[in-house]
């Protein structure tokens, strides 16, 4: 359904294709992310404080997950804030 | 089967250099006495804390590595909560990672 709306739609306006980003942590091949390493971790936090989306960052599954543990593990121990205005 | 542990704890600010130093001896020591076998102890000094800790801006950070049973590293996370010196600590398991 979504499909042939879309085929339709695509003719009339061209649908956006970002290029794919390529994760950063794999073109450094990092194998673990360390939660005391607070400057390379802030590049993947929101201004709020939130963890930016896969979507957003570009990292892969694989570093995504632990990106997360490590960002978390850092909020713990105030390396870096849980919300922040 | 002893594992690898990593501790991280802030020591509150409002010590001397060498008050720090002593409080962070008597805690290697006390893991030395349950059996635990420490290793490398980093001082990472004082820093600006991310938010408020108990009205606390700032606090020492010191990072202990070590192996023991799960008992041990349990108690210390126990002890750690309990001492009065200690803001926060974070425990973690390095054979995991």
């Amino acid at each position: 359904m979504a499909s042939s709306t879309s085929k339709k739609r695509n003719t009339a306006k061209k649908e956006r294709r970002p290029k794919r980003k390529i994760c950063n942590f794999c073109a450094d091949k990092i194998t673990e992310i360390n939660y005391k390493d607070v400057t390379r971790l802030r590049k993947y936090i929101s201004e709020r404080g939130k963890i930016l989306p896969r979507r957003i960052s570009g990292s892969c599954a694989k570093h995504q997950r632990l990106l997360t543990v490590a960002v978390k593990r850092a909020r713990v121990i105030a390396f870096l804030p849980f919300v922040s205005e | 089967m002893a594992t690898a542990y990593e501790v991280t704890y802030i020591v509150r600010p409002n010590f001397e250099e060498t008050e720090v130093d002593t409080k962070v001896e008597a805690i290697a020591e006390a893991l030395r006495t349950s059996g635990a076998e420490v290793g490398e102890i980093e001082k990472m000094g004082k820093r600006r804390l991310a938010y408020e800790i108990d009205d606390m801006r700032e606090g020492y950070y010191v990072v202990m590595k070590f192996n023991s049973d799960a008992d041990q590293a349990k108690e210390l996370k126990r002890q750690l909560g309990l001492n009065e010196d200690v803001m926060r600590e974070l425990l973690i398991n390095l054979d995991l990672d």
